[in-house]
Protein backbone atom coordinates (compact mmCIF):
# COMPACT_ATOMS: atom_id res chain seq x y z
CA UNK A 1 0.00 0.00 0.00
CA UNK A 2 2.87 2.72 1.07
CA UNK A 3 5.44 0.69 -0.66
CA UNK A 4 4.66 2.00 -4.55
CA UNK A 5 7.21 3.09 -7.21
CA UNK A 6 3.88 4.73 -8.93
CA UNK A 7 4.88 8.17 -10.37
CA UNK A 8 7.91 8.01 -9.57
CA UNK A 9 9.32 9.19 -13.13
CA UNK A 10 13.41 8.80 -13.72
CA UNK A 11 14.09 11.82 -16.28
CA UNK A 12 17.82 11.49 -16.35
CA UNK A 13 20.18 8.25 -16.40
CA UNK A 14 21.59 9.52 -12.41
CA UNK A 15 17.88 9.78 -11.11
CA UNK A 16 17.83 5.80 -12.58
CA UNK A 17 20.76 4.63 -11.54
CA UNK A 18 20.96 5.58 -7.98
CA UNK A 19 21.95 3.27 -5.10
CA UNK A 20 18.08 2.77 -3.85
CA UNK A 21 15.50 3.96 -6.97
CA UNK A 22 12.62 4.26 -4.77
CA UNK A 23 11.81 7.31 -2.66
CA UNK A 24 10.29 4.56 0.13
CA UNK A 25 13.46 2.67 0.09
CA UNK A 26 15.82 6.24 0.29
CA UNK A 27 13.58 7.42 3.63
CA UNK A 28 13.70 3.92 4.48
CA UNK A 29 17.44 3.81 4.95
CA UNK A 30 17.55 7.11 5.77
CA UNK A 31 15.10 6.53 9.14
CA UNK A 32 17.16 3.44 10.07
CA UNK A 33 20.11 5.83 10.10
CA UNK A 34 18.54 8.30 11.98
CA UNK A 35 17.20 5.31 14.36
CA UNK A 36 21.31 3.94 14.83
CA UNK A 37 22.93 7.40 15.37
CA UNK A 38 20.50 9.28 17.08
CA UNK A 39 17.70 7.29 18.93
CA UNK A 40 19.37 3.80 20.13
CA UNK A 41 22.25 6.48 22.17
CA UNK A 42 19.35 8.12 23.86
CA UNK A 43 18.08 4.94 25.57
CA UNK A 44 20.35 2.14 25.08
CA UNK A 45 22.16 0.77 28.26
CA UNK A 46 25.84 -0.27 28.71
CA UNK A 47 24.56 -4.08 29.03
CA UNK A 48 23.15 -3.45 25.03
CA UNK A 49 26.33 -1.64 23.68
CA UNK A 50 28.52 -3.91 24.77
CA UNK A 51 26.87 -7.22 24.52
CA UNK A 52 24.62 -6.80 21.78
CA UNK A 53 25.54 -3.51 19.67
CA UNK A 54 29.29 -3.25 19.44
CA UNK A 55 29.65 -7.24 18.53
CA UNK A 56 26.62 -7.16 15.58
CA UNK A 57 28.12 -3.64 14.01
CA UNK A 58 31.77 -5.51 14.34
CA UNK A 59 30.69 -8.87 12.92
CA UNK A 60 28.00 -7.22 10.30
CA UNK A 61 31.59 -5.72 9.27
CA UNK A 62 33.51 -8.66 9.11
CA UNK A 63 30.12 -10.53 6.92
CA UNK A 64 29.99 -7.84 4.77
CA UNK A 65 33.84 -8.49 3.89
CA UNK A 66 33.48 -12.52 3.84
CA UNK A 67 30.23 -11.77 1.58
CA UNK A 68 32.06 -9.81 -0.87
CA UNK A 69 34.58 -13.00 -1.58
CA UNK A 70 31.97 -15.48 -0.59
CA UNK A 71 28.88 -14.39 -1.98
CA UNK A 72 29.83 -11.85 -5.03
CA UNK A 73 33.40 -13.68 -5.93
CA UNK A 74 32.46 -17.17 -5.13
CA UNK A 75 35.18 -18.07 -3.44
CA UNK A 76 34.94 -19.90 -0.52
CA UNK A 77 36.93 -19.00 2.38
CA UNK A 78 37.55 -20.60 5.95
CA UNK A 79 40.18 -18.26 6.82
CA UNK A 80 38.23 -15.38 7.55
CA UNK A 81 39.25 -15.13 11.23
CA UNK A 82 42.82 -15.67 10.02
CA UNK A 83 42.80 -11.76 7.99
CA UNK A 84 40.73 -10.69 11.42
CA UNK A 85 43.91 -11.96 13.70
CA UNK A 86 45.94 -9.86 10.98
CA UNK A 87 44.16 -7.15 10.84
CA UNK A 88 44.32 -6.67 14.87
CA UNK A 89 47.86 -7.86 15.35
CA UNK A 90 48.73 -5.51 12.74
CA UNK A 91 47.07 -3.00 13.73
CA UNK A 92 48.58 -2.67 17.21
CA UNK A 93 52.06 -3.00 16.11
CA UNK A 94 51.43 0.07 14.18
CA UNK A 95 49.71 1.53 17.58
CA UNK A 96 53.09 0.31 19.65
CA UNK A 97 55.65 0.88 17.59
CA UNK A 98 54.13 4.35 15.87
CA UNK A 99 54.33 6.73 18.43
CA UNK A 100 51.23 9.08 18.46
CA UNK A 101 49.70 7.10 15.33
CA UNK A 102 46.20 8.10 15.29
CA UNK A 103 43.47 4.77 15.89
CA UNK A 104 41.58 5.22 12.19
CA UNK A 105 45.26 5.38 10.34
CA UNK A 106 46.11 2.39 12.61
CA UNK A 107 43.15 0.45 11.57
CA UNK A 108 43.56 1.04 8.05
CA UNK A 109 47.10 -0.21 8.33
CA UNK A 110 45.89 -3.14 10.23
CA UNK A 111 43.55 -4.07 6.74
CA UNK A 112 46.36 -3.18 4.77
CA UNK A 113 48.21 -5.89 6.64
CA UNK A 114 45.33 -7.94 6.22
CA UNK A 115 44.78 -7.45 2.35
CA UNK A 116 48.56 -8.04 1.52
CA UNK A 117 48.34 -11.55 3.33
CA UNK A 118 44.52 -12.09 1.98
CA UNK A 119 46.06 -11.70 -1.51
CA UNK A 120 49.25 -13.98 -0.49
CA UNK A 121 47.05 -17.04 0.29
CA UNK A 122 44.44 -15.95 -2.43
CA UNK A 123 46.75 -17.22 -4.90
CA UNK A 124 45.70 -20.72 -5.04
CA UNK A 125 42.60 -19.76 -6.17
CA UNK A 126 43.59 -19.05 -9.64
CA UNK A 127 44.16 -22.45 -10.05
CA UNK A 128 41.69 -24.71 -7.78
CA UNK A 129 37.89 -23.91 -6.19
CA UNK A 130 34.97 -24.78 -4.60
CA UNK A 131 36.34 -27.47 -2.04
CA UNK A 132 39.95 -27.28 -2.45
CA UNK A 133 40.33 -23.60 -2.12
CA UNK A 134 38.30 -23.89 1.40
CA UNK A 135 41.23 -26.23 2.44
CA UNK A 136 43.79 -24.22 1.06
CA UNK A 137 42.60 -21.27 2.81
CA UNK A 138 41.89 -23.05 5.83
CA UNK A 139 45.81 -23.09 5.63
CA UNK A 140 46.00 -19.37 6.66
CA UNK A 141 43.77 -20.21 9.50
CA UNK A 142 46.02 -22.36 11.02
CA UNK A 143 49.10 -20.71 9.84
CA UNK A 144 48.21 -17.35 11.52
CA UNK A 145 47.18 -19.34 14.75
CA UNK A 146 50.65 -20.71 14.67
CA UNK A 147 52.47 -17.38 13.63
CA UNK A 148 50.75 -15.03 16.08
CA UNK A 149 51.74 -17.96 19.23
CA UNK A 150 55.01 -18.56 17.88
CA UNK A 151 56.79 -15.25 16.62
CA UNK A 152 57.19 -13.01 19.88
CA UNK A 153 58.53 -9.92 17.66
CA UNK A 154 54.48 -10.12 16.15
CA UNK A 155 53.01 -9.88 19.48
CA UNK A 156 55.48 -7.56 21.14
CA UNK A 157 57.30 -10.27 23.56
CA UNK A 158 54.19 -11.27 25.43
CA UNK A 159 54.70 -14.79 26.03
CA UNK A 160 51.36 -16.04 25.04
CA UNK A 161 50.43 -13.92 22.65
CA UNK A 162 48.34 -11.89 24.47
CA UNK A 163 47.85 -7.97 24.06
CA UNK A 164 46.08 -4.98 25.33
CA UNK A 165 45.22 -1.89 24.24
CA UNK A 166 44.15 1.24 26.38
CA UNK A 167 43.16 4.65 25.95
CA UNK A 168 42.28 4.62 22.63
CA UNK A 169 41.65 8.19 20.50
CA UNK A 170 39.33 9.41 17.83
CA UNK A 171 40.04 12.88 16.87
CA UNK A 172 40.98 13.72 20.15
CA UNK A 173 38.30 12.57 21.86
CA UNK A 174 38.50 9.48 23.93
CA UNK A 175 36.93 6.19 23.50
CA UNK A 176 35.87 5.60 26.84
CA UNK A 177 32.23 5.47 26.99
CA UNK A 178 30.27 2.60 25.48
CA UNK A 179 28.61 5.18 23.45
CA UNK A 180 31.60 6.73 21.75
CA UNK A 181 32.39 3.58 20.97
CA UNK A 182 29.26 2.24 19.79
CA UNK A 183 29.40 5.29 17.60
CA UNK A 184 32.59 5.15 16.39
CA UNK A 185 32.50 1.66 15.12
CA UNK A 186 28.78 2.57 13.51
CA UNK A 187 30.57 5.28 11.41
CA UNK A 188 33.15 2.92 9.93
CA UNK A 189 30.42 0.28 8.92
CA UNK A 190 28.08 3.36 7.28
CA UNK A 191 31.27 4.14 5.33
CA UNK A 192 32.38 0.67 4.71
CA UNK A 193 28.66 -0.45 3.97
CA UNK A 194 28.34 2.33 1.53
CA UNK A 195 31.44 1.52 -0.23
CA UNK A 196 30.86 -2.02 -0.76
CA UNK A 197 27.68 -1.47 -2.25
CA UNK A 198 28.91 0.98 -4.83
CA UNK A 199 32.03 -1.28 -5.47
CA UNK A 200 29.70 -4.09 -6.44
CA UNK A 201 27.22 -1.99 -8.08
CA UNK A 202 30.29 -0.96 -10.37
CA UNK A 203 32.16 -2.85 -12.98
CA UNK A 204 34.59 -4.75 -10.77
CA UNK A 205 31.19 -6.01 -8.94
CA UNK A 206 29.67 -7.61 -11.91
CA UNK A 207 33.13 -8.73 -13.10
CA UNK A 208 33.23 -10.70 -9.76
CA UNK A 209 29.46 -11.62 -10.34
CA UNK A 210 30.57 -13.02 -13.20
CA UNK A 211 33.39 -15.03 -12.24
CA UNK A 212 31.28 -16.41 -9.35
CA UNK A 213 28.64 -17.50 -12.14
CA UNK A 214 31.11 -19.55 -14.36
CA UNK A 215 34.71 -18.53 -14.22
CA UNK A 216 35.16 -19.85 -17.59
CA UNK A 217 32.86 -18.12 -19.69
CA UNK A 218 34.19 -15.19 -17.85
CA UNK A 219 37.32 -15.82 -19.37
CA UNK A 220 36.10 -16.43 -22.66
CA UNK A 221 34.50 -12.49 -22.71
CA UNK A 222 37.68 -10.98 -21.66
CA UNK A 223 37.29 -10.70 -17.51
CA UNK A 224 40.95 -11.42 -16.38
CA UNK A 225 40.37 -14.08 -13.44
CA UNK A 226 43.51 -13.58 -11.76
CA UNK A 227 42.58 -9.73 -11.55
CA UNK A 228 39.58 -10.13 -10.41
CA UNK A 229 39.85 -13.02 -7.71
CA UNK A 230 42.71 -11.03 -6.45
CA UNK A 231 41.12 -7.90 -6.21
CA UNK A 232 38.02 -9.75 -4.24
CA UNK A 233 40.55 -11.28 -1.86
CA UNK A 234 41.89 -7.97 -1.26
CA UNK A 235 39.12 -5.84 -0.67
CA UNK A 236 37.34 -8.67 1.12
CA UNK A 237 40.53 -9.43 3.48
CA UNK A 238 41.03 -5.59 3.84
CA UNK A 239 37.36 -5.19 5.24
CA UNK A 240 37.72 -7.98 7.31
CA UNK A 241 41.16 -6.67 8.58
CA UNK A 242 39.34 -3.65 9.91
CA UNK A 243 36.24 -5.47 10.82
CA UNK A 244 39.22 -7.80 13.03
CA UNK A 245 41.11 -4.65 14.47
CA UNK A 246 37.79 -3.17 15.59
CA UNK A 247 37.18 -6.38 17.71
CA UNK A 248 40.32 -6.64 19.00
CA UNK A 249 40.72 -3.14 20.12
CA UNK A 250 36.82 -2.02 20.88
CA UNK A 251 35.10 -4.80 21.62
CA UNK A 252 37.51 -7.04 23.43
CA UNK A 253 40.40 -4.54 24.46
CA UNK A 254 43.03 -7.29 25.19
CA UNK A 255 43.06 -10.70 23.53
CA UNK A 256 45.11 -13.61 22.42
CA UNK A 257 45.25 -15.52 19.33
CA UNK A 258 42.81 -17.95 20.84
CA UNK A 259 40.34 -15.17 19.97
CA UNK A 260 40.20 -15.98 15.95
CA UNK A 261 39.98 -19.51 15.93
CA UNK A 262 38.72 -21.37 13.23
CA UNK A 263 35.51 -21.39 14.83
CA UNK A 264 35.06 -17.99 14.27
CA UNK A 265 35.91 -18.80 10.42
CA UNK A 266 32.69 -21.00 10.55
CA UNK A 267 30.81 -18.43 12.27
CA UNK A 268 30.97 -15.67 9.49
CA UNK A 269 30.94 -18.49 6.79
CA UNK A 270 27.56 -19.22 8.21
CA UNK A 271 26.70 -15.52 8.28
CA UNK A 272 27.26 -15.51 5.03
CA UNK A 273 25.20 -18.13 3.96
CA UNK A 274 22.64 -17.95 6.37
CA UNK A 275 21.86 -14.04 5.51
CA UNK A 276 22.18 -14.59 1.96
CA UNK A 277 25.26 -14.75 -0.39
CA UNK A 278 26.14 -11.52 -2.83
CA UNK A 279 23.86 -9.50 -0.84
CA UNK A 280 24.97 -6.35 1.65
CA UNK A 281 21.82 -6.62 3.35
CA UNK A 282 22.18 -10.38 3.69
CA UNK A 283 25.52 -9.37 5.71
CA UNK A 284 23.68 -7.63 8.38
CA UNK A 285 20.74 -10.08 8.56
CA UNK A 286 23.10 -13.18 9.09
CA UNK A 287 24.95 -10.97 11.83
CA UNK A 288 21.91 -10.73 13.56
CA UNK A 289 21.18 -14.16 13.40
CA UNK A 290 24.08 -15.60 14.65
CA UNK A 291 24.89 -13.03 17.40
CA UNK A 292 22.02 -11.96 18.67
CA UNK A 293 19.66 -15.27 18.75
CA UNK A 294 21.96 -16.94 20.84
CA UNK A 295 21.40 -13.79 23.08
CA UNK A 296 17.83 -14.12 22.77
CA UNK A 297 17.32 -17.85 23.43
CA UNK A 298 19.32 -17.78 26.31
CA UNK A 299 16.77 -15.30 27.96
CA UNK A 300 13.45 -17.03 26.32
CA UNK A 301 14.63 -20.12 27.56
CA UNK A 302 14.06 -20.25 31.24
CA UNK A 303 10.63 -18.38 30.42
CA UNK A 304 9.45 -20.86 28.82
CA UNK A 305 10.55 -23.84 31.00
CA UNK A 306 8.78 -21.99 34.03
CA UNK A 307 5.51 -21.67 31.50
CA UNK A 308 5.90 -25.65 31.72
CA UNK A 309 6.58 -26.18 35.10
CA UNK A 310 10.14 -27.05 34.61
CA UNK A 311 13.20 -25.74 36.26
CA UNK A 312 16.26 -25.43 34.07
CA UNK A 313 19.97 -25.74 35.08
CA UNK A 314 22.23 -23.48 33.39
CA UNK A 315 23.78 -26.31 32.17
CA UNK A 316 20.70 -27.53 30.09
CA UNK A 317 19.84 -23.98 28.77
CA UNK A 318 23.11 -23.30 27.16
CA UNK A 319 22.64 -27.30 25.73
CA UNK A 320 19.41 -26.75 24.76
CA UNK A 321 20.37 -22.92 23.03
CA UNK A 322 23.02 -25.07 21.20
CA UNK A 323 20.64 -27.28 19.27
CA UNK A 324 17.55 -25.49 19.04
CA UNK A 325 20.26 -22.74 17.23
CA UNK A 326 21.43 -25.55 14.70
CA UNK A 327 17.75 -26.62 14.36
CA UNK A 328 16.72 -23.00 13.35
CA UNK A 329 20.05 -23.48 11.02
CA UNK A 330 19.07 -26.16 9.40
CA UNK A 331 15.68 -24.82 9.29
CA UNK A 332 16.23 -21.64 8.00
CA UNK A 333 18.18 -22.59 4.87
CA UNK A 334 15.61 -25.50 4.04
CA UNK A 335 12.58 -23.05 3.99
CA UNK A 336 14.91 -20.36 2.15
CA UNK A 337 18.22 -22.21 0.53
CA UNK A 338 19.20 -18.52 -0.48
CA UNK A 339 19.07 -16.95 2.90
CA UNK A 340 17.22 -14.26 4.62
CA UNK A 341 18.14 -11.51 2.32
CA UNK A 342 16.04 -13.46 -0.48
CA UNK A 343 13.08 -13.45 1.93
CA UNK A 344 13.10 -9.76 2.66
CA UNK A 345 13.70 -9.49 -1.18
CA UNK A 346 10.32 -11.66 -1.58
CA UNK A 347 8.34 -9.55 0.94
CA UNK A 348 9.68 -6.13 -1.04
CA UNK A 349 8.49 -7.84 -4.28
CA UNK A 350 4.53 -9.07 -3.02
CA UNK A 351 4.31 -5.73 -0.94
CA UNK A 352 4.80 -3.41 -4.19
CA UNK A 353 1.68 -5.73 -5.27
CA UNK A 354 -0.06 -5.92 -2.94
CA UNK A 355 -3.52 -6.60 -2.53
CA UNK A 356 -3.11 -8.35 -6.26
CA UNK A 357 -1.26 -11.72 -5.93
CA UNK A 358 0.52 -11.44 -9.22
CA UNK B 1 64.66 -56.00 12.56
CA UNK B 2 67.15 -56.28 15.11
CA UNK B 3 69.51 -55.28 12.81
CA UNK B 4 68.41 -52.36 11.23
CA UNK B 5 66.63 -50.93 14.51
CA UNK B 6 68.68 -51.12 17.78
CA UNK B 7 66.56 -52.73 20.20
CA UNK B 8 63.82 -53.88 17.19
CA UNK B 9 60.52 -52.08 16.99
CA UNK B 10 57.61 -52.12 19.31
CA UNK B 11 54.14 -52.07 18.43
CA UNK B 12 51.55 -52.00 20.18
CA UNK B 13 49.07 -53.94 19.77
CA UNK B 14 45.89 -52.37 19.56
CA UNK B 15 47.89 -49.88 16.84
CA UNK B 16 47.44 -53.46 15.10
CA UNK B 17 44.10 -54.03 14.82
CA UNK B 18 43.43 -49.90 13.79
CA UNK B 19 45.83 -50.67 11.05
CA UNK B 20 44.36 -53.93 9.81
CA UNK B 21 40.80 -52.51 10.57
CA UNK B 22 41.50 -49.38 8.72
CA UNK B 23 42.98 -51.84 5.87
CA UNK B 24 39.95 -54.19 5.84
CA UNK B 25 38.21 -50.74 5.51
CA UNK B 26 40.01 -48.91 2.66
CA UNK B 27 39.54 -52.40 0.68
CA UNK B 28 35.79 -53.20 1.40
CA UNK B 29 34.97 -49.56 -0.21
CA UNK B 30 37.28 -49.62 -3.25
CA UNK B 31 35.60 -53.04 -4.12
CA UNK B 32 31.93 -51.34 -3.22
CA UNK B 33 33.22 -48.00 -5.06
CA UNK B 34 35.11 -49.90 -8.34
CA UNK B 35 32.55 -52.95 -8.62
CA UNK B 36 29.43 -52.66 -7.56
CA UNK B 37 26.03 -50.97 -9.63
CA UNK B 38 25.80 -49.42 -6.31
CA UNK B 39 29.05 -47.98 -6.29
CA UNK B 40 28.95 -46.81 -9.88
CA UNK B 41 26.00 -45.02 -8.79
CA UNK B 42 27.25 -42.91 -6.33
CA UNK B 43 30.67 -42.09 -8.85
CA UNK B 44 28.21 -40.66 -11.49
CA UNK B 45 26.12 -39.11 -8.98
CA UNK B 46 29.08 -36.93 -7.65
CA UNK B 47 30.38 -36.42 -10.93
CA UNK B 48 27.09 -35.16 -12.18
CA UNK B 49 23.63 -35.16 -10.49
CA UNK B 50 21.90 -34.25 -13.65
CA UNK B 51 23.12 -36.85 -15.54
CA UNK B 52 22.87 -39.40 -13.19
CA UNK B 53 19.51 -38.16 -12.73
CA UNK B 54 18.29 -38.52 -16.42
CA UNK B 55 20.28 -42.02 -16.97
CA UNK B 56 17.66 -43.01 -14.16
CA UNK B 57 19.55 -43.70 -10.85
CA UNK B 58 17.30 -42.91 -7.85
CA UNK B 59 19.18 -39.85 -6.21
CA UNK B 60 16.87 -40.25 -3.25
CA UNK B 61 18.29 -43.17 -2.40
CA UNK B 62 21.36 -42.60 -3.57
CA UNK B 63 21.64 -39.63 -0.82
CA UNK B 64 20.52 -41.77 1.53
CA UNK B 65 23.07 -44.92 0.73
CA UNK B 66 26.33 -41.82 0.82
CA UNK B 67 25.05 -40.75 4.28
CA UNK B 68 24.92 -44.06 5.31
CA UNK B 69 28.18 -45.27 4.37
CA UNK B 70 30.04 -41.53 5.35
CA UNK B 71 28.02 -41.86 8.47
CA UNK B 72 29.29 -45.89 9.31
CA UNK B 73 33.39 -44.86 8.07
CA UNK B 74 33.58 -41.99 9.94
CA UNK B 75 31.52 -43.95 13.15
CA UNK B 76 34.86 -46.53 12.91
CA UNK B 77 37.16 -43.71 12.14
CA UNK B 78 35.98 -42.30 15.69
CA UNK B 79 35.82 -45.53 17.77
CA UNK B 80 39.22 -46.05 16.79
CA UNK B 81 40.33 -42.90 18.00
CA UNK B 82 38.49 -42.53 20.78
CA UNK B 83 39.60 -45.98 21.95
CA UNK B 84 43.05 -44.92 21.69
CA UNK B 85 43.11 -40.89 22.56
CA UNK B 86 40.02 -40.67 24.55
CA UNK B 87 36.89 -39.09 23.77
CA UNK B 88 36.42 -34.97 23.72
CA UNK B 89 34.28 -32.83 22.69
CA UNK B 90 37.74 -31.88 20.59
CA UNK B 91 36.95 -34.42 18.46
CA UNK B 92 34.85 -32.27 15.80
CA UNK B 93 38.41 -30.63 14.76
CA UNK B 94 39.89 -34.13 13.97
CA UNK B 95 38.30 -33.92 10.37
CA UNK B 96 39.51 -31.06 9.64
CA UNK B 97 42.77 -32.66 9.20
CA UNK B 98 41.34 -35.08 7.24
CA UNK B 99 40.70 -32.19 4.47
CA UNK B 100 44.45 -32.08 3.34
CA UNK B 101 44.44 -35.89 3.00
CA UNK B 102 42.05 -36.13 0.55
CA UNK B 103 42.81 -32.93 -1.59
CA UNK B 104 46.62 -34.10 -1.50
CA UNK B 105 45.30 -37.55 -2.92
CA UNK B 106 42.53 -36.42 -4.75
CA UNK B 107 39.04 -36.48 -4.18
CA UNK B 108 37.85 -38.86 -6.63
CA UNK B 109 40.17 -41.75 -4.99
CA UNK B 110 40.95 -44.17 -2.85
CA UNK B 111 44.38 -45.44 -3.30
CA UNK B 112 44.46 -41.44 -2.95
CA UNK B 113 44.03 -40.96 0.36
CA UNK B 114 45.92 -43.45 1.78
CA UNK B 115 49.41 -42.30 -0.20
CA UNK B 116 47.61 -38.49 0.81
CA UNK B 117 47.58 -39.93 4.49
CA UNK B 118 50.96 -41.14 4.63
CA UNK B 119 52.61 -38.30 3.19
CA UNK B 120 50.93 -35.79 5.17
CA UNK B 121 51.33 -38.14 8.40
CA UNK B 122 55.20 -38.63 7.90
CA UNK B 123 55.31 -35.09 6.39
CA UNK B 124 54.01 -33.49 9.42
CA UNK B 125 56.03 -35.97 12.04
CA UNK B 126 58.91 -35.21 9.91
CA UNK B 127 59.18 -31.64 9.44
CA UNK B 128 58.15 -30.85 13.06
CA UNK B 129 61.53 -32.81 14.20
CA UNK B 130 63.83 -31.21 11.16
CA UNK B 131 62.55 -27.96 10.39
CA UNK B 132 60.48 -27.34 13.65
CA UNK B 133 63.65 -26.22 15.38
CA UNK B 134 64.54 -23.68 13.09
CA UNK B 135 60.93 -21.73 12.94
CA UNK B 136 60.38 -21.70 16.69
CA UNK B 137 58.41 -25.04 16.80
CA UNK B 138 54.88 -26.84 16.73
CA UNK B 139 54.72 -26.29 12.79
CA UNK B 140 52.74 -29.10 12.72
CA UNK B 141 48.96 -27.80 13.44
CA UNK B 142 49.88 -26.04 9.36
CA UNK B 143 52.27 -28.15 8.21
CA UNK B 144 49.85 -30.28 6.60
CA UNK B 145 47.82 -27.72 4.67
CA UNK B 146 50.43 -25.61 3.63
CA UNK B 147 51.70 -28.95 2.04
CA UNK B 148 48.38 -29.37 0.58
CA UNK B 149 48.56 -25.47 -0.25
CA UNK B 150 51.50 -25.97 -2.39
CA UNK B 151 50.69 -29.38 -4.33
CA UNK B 152 47.81 -27.85 -5.39
CA UNK B 153 49.17 -24.87 -6.93
CA UNK B 154 51.07 -27.33 -8.96
CA UNK B 155 49.02 -30.38 -9.77
CA UNK B 156 45.19 -28.71 -9.06
CA UNK B 157 43.44 -32.68 -9.31
CA UNK B 158 45.72 -34.38 -6.81
CA UNK B 159 48.13 -37.09 -7.00
CA UNK B 160 45.39 -39.78 -8.41
CA UNK B 161 42.25 -37.03 -8.63
CA UNK B 162 40.51 -37.55 -12.54
CA UNK B 163 41.97 -34.38 -14.44
CA UNK B 164 39.64 -31.26 -13.74
CA UNK B 165 38.05 -30.33 -17.47
CA UNK B 166 36.02 -27.49 -17.54
CA UNK B 167 33.35 -26.89 -19.95
CA UNK B 168 31.42 -23.87 -20.42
Amino acid sequence: MFYRENGQFKTSYRADQQIFPIAQDRLAVGLLLAVAFVAIPLFASEYLYTSILIPFIIMSLAALGVNVLVGYCGQISLGSAAFMAVGAYGAYNFLVRVPGLPLIVALILGGVCAMLFGILFGLPSLRVKGLYLAVATLAAQFFSDWMFLRIQWLTNDSPSGSVSVNNLKVLGMALDSPVARYLFCLSLLAVIALLVKNLVRGAIGREWMAIRDMDVAAAVIGIRPMYAKLSAFAVSSFIIGVAGALWAFIHLGSWEPAAFSVEVSFRLLFMVIIGGMGSVMGSFFGAGFIVILPIVLSRLLPAIGSLLGMTLSTATISHVELMTFGGLIVWFLIVEPHGLAKLWSVGKQKLRLWPFPH
Amino acid sequence: MEKTFEGGILINKEDLYAALIAAALVALLSVFFQKTSTGRALRAVADDHQAAQSIGIPLNRIWVIVWCVAGVVALVAGMIWGSKLGVQFSLTTVALRALPVVILGGLTSVPGAIVGGLIIGVGEKLSEVYLGPYVGGGIEIWFAYVLALVFLLFRPQGLFGEKIIDRV
